[in-house]
This record gives structure tokens, sequence and C-alpha cells, in this order.
């Protein structure tokens, strides 16, 4: 790829960026959230025109105006969320696109059968007959992987393709790309953690504001330089955690479980309890029932089993309201899907925990002059950079809409706070922010429960850890006594 | 903010030009002189005082009925009943108007309204009933129940609410104290018309200055997150639907107590339940924005009969250009959008990162 | 069988094929994510331009033509503002609806001044030797051609939904475009595709409602396009159900239309009623997730209503303009009694950019 530049309205996501990728290695892309690798990766599997530039393929210059291009090309891309139709099964999503003899009819069993063959050449096992939704994410990924190699992909994309993960199925998938470039194949692989491109790029280029900071052999490298050079600055990862003398028992949990709509267990067996002034971090594999223990932890889900007690005191029935009387706050995973009114203003966003109290408003009627007076606060206390408090949420980047949430749900001071991959897609200097709010609530003695893919996040600021697999706690050790090796062992599930 | 009042207004204004053009290359092809046709439309519904009466009197159901839809689309609820929710009101209303006799006339005009609204409401209800207890997309249930008021109005006016001793499909004049006073003698410019600037300062201030109009909005723009700061969206969504309800079945109570004859006749409600959808949708679902578009309306309307006459073009050219404004403003939308996509630049962060439209539903 | 007979057997048919035309195409529609509540208006079009076409041609197969065309084009209407300027699906299908309403009456008035026109209506077909079976030979061999095409047309939906690469790659439009899109088939193309054939079969549908009357009445389809819609909703979006569903609010249709004939609503219709009902309330009850042993309650019920109308065989009729009602009653009662949702086309009215950021 040469000179690649991509801007959309009011950012230039891409700029003049190369990148060479050699058939038989291992090239890693790496930078932060927003640095403009999805965005290059888009454009060279057909799915964004590039407003300049060139990619040559096999030092042919190729137009990719579509993904059928970037296919017909050889290139095969496993996307950070894969794209797999949940209902279908393996074979049909392997069939989508793909051209049998028996076109336009499905042959379903010939591609049964080349999937059995690929599964057993390259140690990727798959049942062609499963329906997606019944796979475990391993195996889905396993799944998008094969779907390359049917369509004897050459040259190998793969976004972001740990966070979903456990280290040992990492493990498993870089045994398998290195075979596969061993077999003259060429890999691109997207990341923002420095670790995974240490491990198994040859090369990596790195990327910062959509312009390439250099390509270097990660061989002649380390940690701390590849930071400095995808951030710009040197990094400090660790955060300060002063020490707290932990209180009484915020929130307890007994024997808590759920049951899906289809009967299966999503949580089974769940008790611990997070004490004023600490931190619980939860570890886990994105997938194992994080987002339905937030759900039922802030009422919004209720449990099949199991008691909770917030503040020492059992609640009935817990539902989003009373999970805020009891002074609780919620910082959610997906902040567009469930944290945000997108289409509603910041002001609107910012009020929307506490509108219906004074003094925002006495009997039904909103107090224009103490909503605005009450954002302004919220706005400078917590660092959100706008123009105005009209501006549609919509408008603000990630990292502006993740501070009007923690203004929203920490400005009173709740004693009680459940945060969910709170620095999910946000850049460094946001992630700091972020980290600084969260233990300063630990300071001044909230109760934190900490949910997170991110191993760093979830050991540099939680005080106790409880590992998450299959809906389960499996263990739950202090701080000290964990590391990312016993973390990653108990995420894969073994005791 | 100039800017934006700026680009709001053509972005309303645009469509019904594109419209209204596209109409007059209809008119010229069907063999009408255009600029004759407007003329005519133009005499027939602002001309004289009757003509201008006719034209005022169509606002009060087209500016209602456009708060009505907006009320329920805030929520991002779809009442394509209006129709219906207006014969209920306007069946209820009559009901009152000629069997409560010998109340004082404000008592009486006001029972009749009133029951007009809870009609209205109640109907309304039964689709916030289906949608909110058994999941019925309340687009389809709305429509079957207009469907069904339709035929049940034509029965009435021909049964048991039929005029004694006459064969027109209409009922009895309601009592005089329950009709408005005319403002223009012999027409239907009653003051009920007052009712318009009422409603449209009501539902802005509903909408923007209490917390109830907050809690619709944010349950329209993002249910999950309603859900998650405590609102009970599927409540707040039926009450948006019967809120819509009640509205139309005031318009309905009007068209009968503040019609021309004051009595009920088949179809009285005259479509007006779906003009105003098009109003409203001109309007860019502002409260405001409402009169202007629908006093254009009233002039198509009003007018059409006229031309009609005069130039020998069919009046239900009227609708042709209603629905082209629709797929025009649809289509405007988009250029809209356009402009408002652009993420402000603020030092210290970058913009999120364009992320794929839906994530995968993971696992459990 | 009363007023069961081959007489309302045939009439059931005839009223259910505009529905199997319009609710086939829309499968297909919903199947990629696309919400055509203008399916009405696309009928609607269909209903005047099918009339139009055979008054001017003289041929009924002309008139499916134009018909055909006249969806075909509303449609692409609905398909460009949806798909490429992605605006928003139900406020332009309400447009749509408006628009072939105005249109419609519009140019029949323009056209059709004068006297009512009446045309003549296509022959049917009747089948060697089947149309001669006693009693329901007549009723189900002796139809107009297209009642049986719209049965090939549903069973082509089908095969091509469930068979072909097509049909996968619309499948997977509806559920996860991104998919689609990243497997190399075009969403854009697919949603166009099945808008299209929506549009048209609807229009074919709208067809067979003016041609086999002979008449055009403005606004005639009278709502037919929104119990299409219900009936995929009811048949969940897979092409058994939708025919079933079609045939169902056919069948009530075709009821009704006797019961306005009968001085007192006949015994073997409260049998119906008595039969039908408690097992809608079983089922109903099991989509609530209520699991009650009603089965047993539902049987008693049926003897003693049963019972209860044998002996007092109630003297009851409604007036004609209730009894037309039915269709629409009955379309709210079994959307109610069986919830759906988890069938749903996911993506379904949700327009695709592969550069829209949420």
């Amino acid at each position: 790829m040469r000179g690649i530049r991509k801007t959309y309205p009011g950012v230039v996501a891409n700029d003049d960026v190369d990148l060479d990728a050699y058939p038989g290695e291992i090239h890693g892309l790496l930078g932060e959230n927003g640095a403009g690798k999805t965005t290059l990766m888009k454009i060279l599997y057909g799915l964004a025109q590039p407003d300049a530039g060139t990619i040559e393929i096999k030092s042919r210059p190729t137009a990719l105006r579509s993904p059928r291009d970037a296919v017909d090309a050889g290139i095969g891309m496993v996307h950070q969320h894969f794209m797999l139709v949940p209902d279908m099964t393996v074979a049909e999503n392997v069939a989508l696109g793909f051209r049998t003899d028996r076109y336009p009819l499905t042959d379903l069993p010939t591609i049964s059968a080349d999937l059995t063959e690929l599964s057993r050449l390259h140690g990727l096992e798959v049942e062609p007959s499963a329906v997606i939704e019944d796979l475990s994410v391993g195996a889905r990924q396993r799944v998008e992987i094969l779907k390359l190699l049917q369509r004897s992909a050459e040259i190998l994309i793969l976004d972001e393709p740990t966070s979903v993960l456990t280290p040992q199925e990492w493990e498993d998938l870089a045994d398998v790309l290195r075979s596969l470039v061993a077999e003259g194949r060429a890999a691109v692989f997207i990341t923002h953690k420095l670790d995974e491109v240490m491990a198994v790029a040859d090369r990596c280029t790195v990327l910062r504001d959509g312009a390439v900071v250099g390509t270097v052999d990660v061989e002649d490298t380390d940690k701390a330089s590849l930071a400095r050079m995808m951030v710009g600055r040197p990094v400090v990862f660790r955060a300060t955690r002063e020490e707290v003398e932990p209180g009484e028992p915020v929130l307890r949990v007994e024997d808590l479980s759920l049951v899906g709509a289809d009967g299966a267990p999503v949580l089974e067996g769940i008790t611990f309890e997070v004490r004023a002034g600490e931190v619980l971090g939860v570890a886990g594999v994105d997938g194992n029932g994080q987002t339905q223990l937030v759900d039922v932890l802030t009422g919004m889900t209720r449990p099949t089993n199991g008691r909770i007690l917030i503040g020492g005191e059992e609640v009935g029935r817990l539902t989003p309201a009373e999970f805020r009387r009891r002074s609780g706050g919620v910082v959610t995973e997906d902040r567009h899907k469930t944290g945000l009114a997108l289409d509603l203003s910041l002001r609107d966003n910012l009020i929307m925990r506490d509108y219906r109290d004074r003094p925002l408003s006495t009997r039904g009627l909103l107090d224009p002059a103490s909503i605005k007076e009450h954002c302004l606060n919220l706005i400078r206390r917590f660092d959100v950079r706008t123009p105005s408090q009209q501006i549609r949420m919509r408008q603000l980047s990630g990292g502006n809409q993740q501070k009007s949430i923690l203004a929203r749900e920490l400005y009173a001071a709740p004693n009680l706070l459940v945060a969910s991959q709170p620095t999910r897609g946000l850049d460094v200097g946001a992630m700091e922010f972020v980290y600084s709010t969260l233990l300063e609530r630990r300071l001044a003695g909230s109760a934190l429960l900490l949910i997170s893919t991110e191993l760093d996040e979830i050991l540099s600021l939680s005080d106790r850890i409880a590992v998450m697999a299959n809906g389960r706690f499996l263990r739950i050790l202090p701080a000290g006594d964990a590391d990312a090796e016993t973390l990653g062992l108990l995420m894969g599930g073994e005791e | 903010m100039g800017h934006k009042l700026l680009l709001n207004g053509a972005m309303a204004i645009g469509p019904v030009i594109a419209a209204l053009l596209v109409a007059g290359v209809v008119l010229a092809v069907a063999g009408a002189p255009p600029v004759e046709a407007l003329n005519a439309l133009l005499s027939g519904s602002l001309g004289g005082r009757i003509q201008l009466a006719r034209t005022l009197s169509f606002l009060l159901p087209l500016v209602l009925i456009a708060l009505a839809w907006i009320i329920a689309f805030t929520t991002k609820r779809i009442n394509l009943g209006l129709e219906g929710q207006i014969i209920v009101g306007g069946v209820v209303a009559t009901l009152i108007g000629l069997h409560l006799g010998g109340l004082p006339t404000g008592a009486h005009l006001t029972m009749g309204i009133l029951g007009g609204a809870a009609a209205g409401a109640l109907y309304a209800g039964i689709a916030a009933w289906l949608w909110a207890k058994r999941d019925v997309n309340e687009i389809i249930s709305t429509l079957m129940l207009t469907l069904i008021a339709a035929e049940a109005l034509g029965w009435l006016v021909r049964g048991p609410m039929q005029e004694p001793g006459v064969v027109f499909p209409r009922s009895s004049a309601v009592a005089e104290t329950a009709q408005w006073g005319t403002i223009v003698a012999n027409s239907a410019l009653t003051w009920d018309i007052l009712l318009v600037p009422v409603a449209v300062v009501a539902v802005a201030f509903l909408q923007n200055r209490t917390t109830f109009g907050l809690t619709l909005r944010i349950t329209g723009a993002n249910p999950t997150a309603a859900r998650r700061v405590g609102v009970n969206t599927v409540r707040i969504n039926a009450l948006g639907l019967i809120l819509s309800g009640a509205i139309a079945g005031v318009v309905g109570a009007a068209l009968i107590l503040g019609g021309e004859t004051a009595r009920m006749g088949d179809g009285f409600s005259a479509g007006f339940g779906f003009e105003g959808i098009v109003v409203a949708l001109v309007a860019r679902n502002n409260p405001f924005g409402a009169v202007p578009a629908a006093l254009l309306f009233a002039i198509l309307d009003s007018g059409s009969g006229f031309m009609e006459t005069r130039v020998g073009i069919a009046s239900e050219l009227v609708y042709v250009t209603q629905g082209l404004v629709i797929l025009f403003v649809a289509g405007a939308a988009y250029l809209y959008n356009r402009t408002r996509r652009t993420r402000v630049d603020t030092s210290g962060t970058t913009p999120d990162a364009p992320a794929t439209a839906t994530g995968v539903r993971a696992a459990g | 069988m009363g007023v069961f007979d081959a007489f309302w057997l045939a009439t059931t048919l005839r009223l259910s094929t505009p529905l199997i035309f319009a609710s086939s195409g829309e499968l297909l529609a919903e199947r990629t994510g696309i919400l055509n509540i203008g399916l009405e208006g696309f009928m609607l079009a269909g209903a005047f331009f099918g009339f139009l076409g055979t008054y001017l041609t003289g041929s009924f197969l002309m008139g499916v033509v134009f018909a055909v065309v006249a969806g075909a084009m509303f449609a692409a209407a609905m398909a460009f503002l949806s798909i490429r300027l992605r605006a928003d699906q139900i406020v332009v299908g309400i447009g749509i609806n408006i628009l072939a309403l105005g249109l419609t009456s519009f140019v029949f008035r323009e056209v059709f001044s004068g006297p009512q026109v009446l045309l003549d209506r296509p022959a049917p077909w009747r089948w060697p030797y089947l149309a001669e079976i006693p009693v329901v030979g007549e009723a189900l061999f002796a139809q107009p051609g297209w009642v049986y095409f719209s049965l090939v047309v549903v069973a082509a939906i089908w095969f091509v939904l469930q068979r072909t690469t097509w049909g996968l790659s619309m499948r997977a439009t509806g559920e996860l475009p991104e998919a689609a899109d990243t497997a190399g088939s075009s969403v854009f193309r697919n949603r166009w595709a099945s808008t299209l054939v929506a549009g048209g079969l609807a229009g074919a549908g709208g067809s067979f409602l003016s041609i086999e009357l002979g008449v055009f009445i403005e606004g005639m389809t009278n709502g037919r396009g929104y119990l299409a819609l219900a009936a995929v909703i009811f048949g969940r979006w897979r092409a058994p159900g939708v025919l079933a569903a079609c045939l169902l609010f056919g069948a009530a249709d075709a009821l009704q239309l006797r019961l306005q004939a009968e001085a007192t609503v006949p015994l073997e219709v409260w049998l119906v009623l008595a039969l039908l009902g408690p097992a809608y309330l079983v089922v109903a009850r099991r989509s609530l997730r209520s699991h009650h042993p009603l089965t047993l309650t539902a049987i008693g019920c049926v003897l003693v209503i049963g019972t209860i109308l044998a002996v007092a065989q109630p003297q009851f009729t409604l007036p004609a303009q209730l009894w037309r009602t039915l269709p629409f009653v009955l379309t709210i009662i079994v959307l109610a009694g069986f919830i759906g949702r988890s069938w749903m086309p996911s993506t379904l009215a949700i327009p695709y950019s592969r550069e829209a950021d949420t």
C-alpha cells in the first residue's frame, strides 16, 4: 500500500500511509484506538475507498472497489466482530458468497466436505453442521479462518483478534498463523496491544493519528520504544494506587444464577462481596456472562436465583430505579447502545439520571437555569471538551462521550459503582482520565466492581481479582497474588 | 443558531416546492394550464371570506393530528390509526351532543370534547395494550382499528345513530349547547380554532420543559439507556400512544361540534388522520413548524375543489402532491444528516473510530 | 357443512390470492431487511394499472404486465429512498401509500371520466378430470389461472430462499449485512432485487382485485396490503407459514361475505368458534411462557360451549358493515396470540452503510 489517504468529515483517518507485507511474514499493525488502523484495513479489503494512494498485490496495481475484488485478489480478513450469521450453520456461512459447480443452487455437502478436509489439514476443529450461535468464541474464530482458507486467501488480515480470546486460545491462534505463514502466505495482524506484536509479529508498522510513525523489525526493538512510537510520549502504565483500608461490604451477592431464554445457564452460583474503598476486578474473556452479570446487578434483568444485598440490606426486587436509589452508578460496556442517547444533546444526556429530582425539576417541570448550571459544573469537573451543551451526543468523540457518562454516574458520589469495559475504544489520554477518576472514587470510599477483558487494566486497578469463565466466578484472589499468567490460565477455564 | 434555523427552514420548504413543481408538470401533462390552475387554487382557498374561513377551519384537524403524531413519534411509536381515533372521538362527542341535553353551553361542550378525547385515548389504548403486552406491531394494529372504526361508522350513521326520517347516512344535529360558536357565519370556522395555538404551545412545552417530555424523548432516542436510568419504557411508549389518541379524539369531537352542520356523516374524518401525518413530517416533527405546514395543506385542500371545476383537473392531485412531499422529505433527510454528521474537533481526544454498524451478538 | 361449503372454499382461494402474491414478495424483502409499509400502495398501483393495461390492450396478460411494472416502479422509489438514501423505511412507506392512492385516483378520474367502465373478466382454468371431482372439484380446479400461479410463486420464493446461493445471501443480508458484504455479495443489490420483486408481486396481487372484478374502484385495496404485512409476521417469516396465514385471512374474508347473507349465524360457525377459541387461548398462553396445564381446561371449554350452543342455537347476526371487519379483527387477534419477534430478521427496517458509525 502506497501513500494511502482517507478523510472522513472532520477527521483525517489515514494520511500518506505505506505498508508492505511479504509472503512468509507476520506483519503487526500497531496503534492506539482511533489511530486509523481499522480504516486502513477497510481500504485494503475494499470496504472503503481511499482518497489517494495505490495498492499493489504481487507487484500489480489492484483496484479494490468491493470485498469481492479483495477476495478475488487473494485477500482474506477476520474482522474484529465476526462476520458470521448467528442463526446459520458453519457450512452455510462458508457457502455465503462462494460459488460451487451447482451455482445457483447451494451445495452444502461439498462445502462441508471441503471444510472437514481443511480443518484436518490445519488442525482447526469445527463441525460444519453446527449452528454459529451454539459455538464458543474460539470456535467461531476457527470458522472465520477456515472461511479464508477455503477461498485460498494468500494475504490474511486479522483485526484485533484477541479481545475475545483467552491467552491460551490466543497461543493456539498464533501457532496456526505461524504455520499458515510458513506455507507462503502473508499475514497482517492489527492490534493495540504491544505484547501481542512482540510475541508473534516479524515486523511491525506503527500508526499514530492516521500516519505511519515507522516500521521496525520486532527483533530489534522493545516494548518501551514501541509504546513511545505508538503514543508519542513516554507512557507510565502503572496507575498509582494509594493504600486504602476497605470498609463495610457495600455489595454482597450470594449464589446468583441466571438462565437464558433458551434454557441454558448464563450465570451460575456467583458469590462475592465488594467493600467500601475497594476495587474488585472481574477478569474474563468477552461473552462469559459479564454483560448479564452487570444487567442483573443493576436491575435490568431479574436473576433466576440468588440474593443481592446493597449496603447490607437485601434488595427484594432490584430495578434500575431501585439500584439508583441505593446509590448505585453504572458505566456500561457499550456506551452507544446502552449508555447514551446519541441523538439527544449533551445536556439531556448529562441530566438523564437525575432530571426527575430536585433541583433539576420541581413537580414535573424542568428548571432550565439549574440544569444549565448543573451541566456547566459537570463539564468542568469531568473535563468534557465541547463547544456547547446543546451539541448532539453523536458529534462528540469517544473519549468525551465516556467522560459524559462518568460525569453523569459519578458526580453524586455513588457508594457502589459498576464499571464494565470503561476504557474500550479510548485513546491513552482518555484512558488515563478514566483510571484516575475511578481511583478517586475508590479513595473517596466507594465500592467498585470493575469488569474488563484487559488484564493490564484489571491488574493495575484492582484490590482483589475474580476470574470469570462460562458464567461462573472461578476464584477470587488478592491482587498481590495474581499475575497475567495465572489469570490467563484461569480464564481458559483451568482451575 | 441562525444558520441552523435557515437550514431547517430550507429542509422543510425544499421538498414542498419540489413536490409542487412535480404537481405542476402533472397538471401540464394532463392538459391544464398550471398558472391558471394555481390561480384557481388560491382564489378557491383565500379569495373571499367564505373561502378563507374554510381554509382556516382545516387548520385545527391538520395541526392537532400532526401534534398527535409527534407525541407518539417522540417515543418512536408509529400511530397510523389517527383516522380511526378521530372517528371514535367524533362518535362519542356526537352521542354526548345528542343525548346530554339540558346542560349549560360551556359544560356541554366541554363534556363533548373530553368525551371525544377519552374515546380516542381508549381506542389508541387498545393498540398500546397490544403493543405492550402482546408485542403486536402498532403500525398494523392501529391501521386495522381504523378500518374497523370506518366500517362501524358506516353502520352507525345508517343504523342506530341515523337521523330519523332521512335517507342520508348522517346523524341528527347535536344540541346547540354542545356546539362551538361560529366566527364566520355559514362556515366551519368556529372558535375551536383557538385550540390550535393552545395545543401547539402545550405540546412544545410538554416536550421541552417537563420531565415527562424528557422521559418521552429519552425513551425514543435509546430505550435501553432509558431503562438503565430507571424509566419504565413500556409504560412510556404506551402512554405516548394513548396521549396521541386523546388528541386525535379531540379532533374528532371538533369536527362534529365545530363542524358546519354539527352532525356526523359517513366519512366525516375526511382523511385528516393521514394528512396530519404529512404535516408533521414536513414540519420535521416540530410542533411550531406544524402550523405553517398545515396552512399550506389547508390551502391545497380548500382550493382544490374550485380548481377542479375551473380548469377541470381532478382534485386528487392534492394527494399526489402530499405523497410526493413525504417522499421528498424522507429523501431530504439524507442531505440534512450529511451536513450534521461532522464531528466536533476537540483537542486532546481523537474522534471515535468509525465502527461497524452492528456488533456481533456474542455467545450466551 | 352449511356455510363452509364448496362455494366458500372457492371464495377463500380467490380472496387469498392477492394476499399470497403480496405476502410472498414481502417475505423476500423482509428477509433482506426491507419493510414495505407501502405494500398497500404497490397493490393499489397494481390494481389500477392492471385495469388500465387490460382496458388499453384488451389483454389480461398485458394488464398483469402493466400491474407488475407499476408495482415495481413504486418499489424502485422505495428502494432508492430507503437503500440508497437510507431514509426511514416506515416514513417512505406511508408516503408511497398516500402517493399511490392519490395517483391512481387522479389518473382514474382523468382517464375514465365518463360512466363506469366494466371490463370482461378472464375465464377460469378448468383442469381436465380434476374439475369433475364431486363437491370440491369445481371449487379447487376451475379457478382463474393466477390462483394457481400464486401458489407457484410462493413455492418459488421458498425454493429461492432455502435452496439457492441467492437466497442464502439474501437471508444473510437481513440477519447480518456486514457478513454478506464482506463475503462478497452485495447488500445493496440484494435489497434492491428483493424490494423490486416485492413491488412487482404486490402489483400482480393488486391487479387480481380489479381484473377479476372487471372494475376499478378508488382505494379498492382497502387495507389488504396491511393484511399481507400481517400475514408475513403471523407466518413467522417462513414461506409455508405465510401461505397458511394468507389462506386463513382469505377464509375469514370469504366467511364474512357468506355471513352477510345469512339471517342468523349458523350453528357450524359457533362450533368452529368453540373449537378454535380454546385452542387459540392455549397457544397464546404458551407464547406468553406461562406453563399451565391448559389442555384439559381447553377440552372442557369446547365441550361446555359446544353443548350450550347445540341446545340454545342463538339467533344472532351483525350488520354487513361489521361483518366486513372480520378479517381485520382476526388479524389483530392472531397477532396478539402468537408472539414471534424472535423469528424476525435482525436488521428489518435498519439501513446499511459500510462506513456507518453507530
